[in-house]
This record gives structure tokens, C-alpha cells and sequence, in this order.
């Protein structure tokens, strides 16, 4: 089980003096909070709640995707919320999900999804302009001269 | 292969100074062909202003973060240079408006002059889905 506070409150401190206390140690990272029966609920900031949710919804996206791709002839449906990496060859593939796993180790030890979400970011944002076959020719294809120089856009 | 140099000129707005006169632009810009059709309709697909931003970002620092709207460093292998000295290939997305692709090189001595200059090749532009 993950640990994701650590001060310890009781019911009976929401009605007291602690109650600041309580809220302090929720922004600061996490306050545990005893019921009456000792059922245990945390109050953790949002943010902090959404990168962690992020994380294994990613983390479960990418072992799906990978266990797709083990197979041969993998669907992009198969893939799942990362259907766009059909687009790519198996090195770049295994390039993305490297990065992937640098992303979601500092997201998870930070609690901040945003290496998770640029690198998902920066890859679909490649895998779009690669499933156009016209940019797909020239950002794969050799440099050419085919370029003609222009000036600043007036109406 | 090593990256090129950063581009010496590295301010913004580079556009219209306090005397109101525009800096000369370090960079040429250069539309691929099969592209120049789109360019010539960007103002009125993007709006002028989004046109001028664009321009002014890559004739002045292509190397930089926009300003205004986003880009970032294009993934996979395809990314390499395609031409020797030029950058990695750029993803500029223009905000809400579509996005273009290029590469830059600092100090090329490509062309009939042959003297050092600084150029932007735009490889692609995707207004499709605005």
C-alpha cells in the first residue's frame, strides 16, 4: 500500500482547535483522518490527488499497449488510449515507451503529472503529423530543394 | 551529429522597437513548394496577427519557445536533421490554429551567394482540422 500521509487526526479534532491543523497538514501533503470506528480517509491537495490517478491511468494504458504489441500485427484499436503510436516504427515505439517510464518514475516521486503529460503531449502531437501522407513524404523523406523564400504576411 | 549554435539574436518582441521601425530579420524563410499555396492563404485561415507572430518567431529566434502559442521538438528518429547543420525538425503550433514544422540552421552557406546566413526551411503546415 502506497503512503500518502502523514499526520494523524481524530473526528473530534474537526470540531477543535486542530481543525486548522488538519487543513494545514492536507496542503502540505496529506492528513489521515480516524473516523469514530477507525475507518481511515485522507484529504490529500487536488492536484496532488489528479497526478497520481494520471500516473496509473497512464501506467495501465502503456502495459496494455505494450501487451498489444507483443503480439503480432497488433490493431490500433488494441492499443487503446494510445492507439496514435501505431503510427510509429517498433524503435521509435520503444524510444516512447523509455521516455514514458523516465516521465511516470518523476511524476510518481514528485506528484506532478506534467512530465507524464508533455511526453504524451509531444508524441501524439508527432504522431498527428505523421498520419497526414503528404507531411508523412517530407518529414521522412530526405532534405530537398524544393523551397522558395517568402516574405513577412501583410494583408 | 552536433546540434548547431543558438541563434545570435534572442529577443522579443523583435517585431516594432520604440521608434517604430522593424528589426531586419536574421533569418530567411524558405516554404517548401508543396506547401507554399497553404502560406499564402495563412492570414486569412489563422488571421494576421497569428500569421505575423509566426513569422517573427522563426525569422528572429526559431530556436527559442514561442512567445506566443507552443512547440516543441518533433519525436522518433525522423526527427534528425536533413541537412547538415540544421536543427532538429520543430512542431509550432499556432494557437488554435494548426500547426508547422521546420528546421533551422544559424550559419549556412547554402544557395548562389554562398556567403554565411541564417535560414528556416518550413518542411509542412497542417491547417486541416481549424
Amino acid at each position: 500500500m502506497c503512503e500518502v500521509t502523514s499526520a494523524v487526526f481524530q473526528a473530534s479534532d474537526l470540531a477543535g482547535a486542530k481543525r486548522r491543523e488538519f487543513l494545514g497538514a492536507a496542503r502540505e501533503g496529506g492528513a489521515l483522518l480516524r473516523d469514530t470506528d477507525g475507518f481511515a480517509l485522507t484529504m490529500v491537495p487536488l492536484a496532488q490527488l489528479e497526478a497520481i490517478t494520471e500516473v496509473a491511468r497512464t501506467a495501465v494504458a502503456a502495459l496494455l499497449a505494450l501487451a498489444a504489441l507483443s503480439r503480432e500485427s497488433a490493431r490500433p484499436a488494441e492499443l487503446g488510449q494510445l492507439a496514435w503510436l501505431a503510427v510509429f516504427e517498433d524503435d521509435d515505439r520503444l524510444e516512447f515507451f523509455e521516455e514514458l517510464r523516465d516521465a511516470l518514475s518523476v511524476a510518481e516521486a514528485t506528484r506532478d503529472a506534467a512530465p507524464v503529460e508533455t511526453c504524451l503531449r509531444e508524441w501524439r502531437t508527432t504522431a498527428r503529423a505523421l498520419s497526414d501522407p503528404l507531411r508523412h513524404a517530407i518529414l521522412t523523406g530526405p532534405g530537398d530543394d524544393d523551397y522558395a523564400e517568402v516574405a513577412r504576411p501583410k494583408e | 551529429m552536433t546540434p548547431p549554435p543558438a541563434p545570435t539574436v534572442l529577443t522579443w518582441p523583435p517585431a516594432v522597437p520604440a521608434g517604430g521601425r522593424r528589426q531586419k530579420p536574421v533569418f530567411r524563410v524558405l516554404v517548401h513548394r508543396q506547401y507554399l499555396g497553404i502560406w499564402n492563404d495563412l492570414p486569412g485561415r489563422v488571421g494576421l496577427a497569428n500569421a505575423q507572430q509566426f513569422w517573427d518567431h522563426v525569422a528572429m529566434t526559431p530556436g527559442q519557445p514561442p512567445k506566443v502559442g507552443t512547440s516543441s521538438v518533433m519525436k522518433s528518429k525522423y526527427a534528425a536533421p536533413k541537412w547538415p547543420g540544421y536543427s532538429k525538425t520543430i512542431h509550432y503550433e499556432i494557437t488554435g490554429a494548426g500547426r508547422i514544422d521546420y528546421q533551422f540552421n544559424p550559419s549556412t552557406t547554402e544557395g548562389s551567394r554562398g556567403d554565411p546566413h541564417s535560414v528556416v526551411k518550413i518542411l509542412t503546415i497542417d491547417l486541416g482540422s481549424h
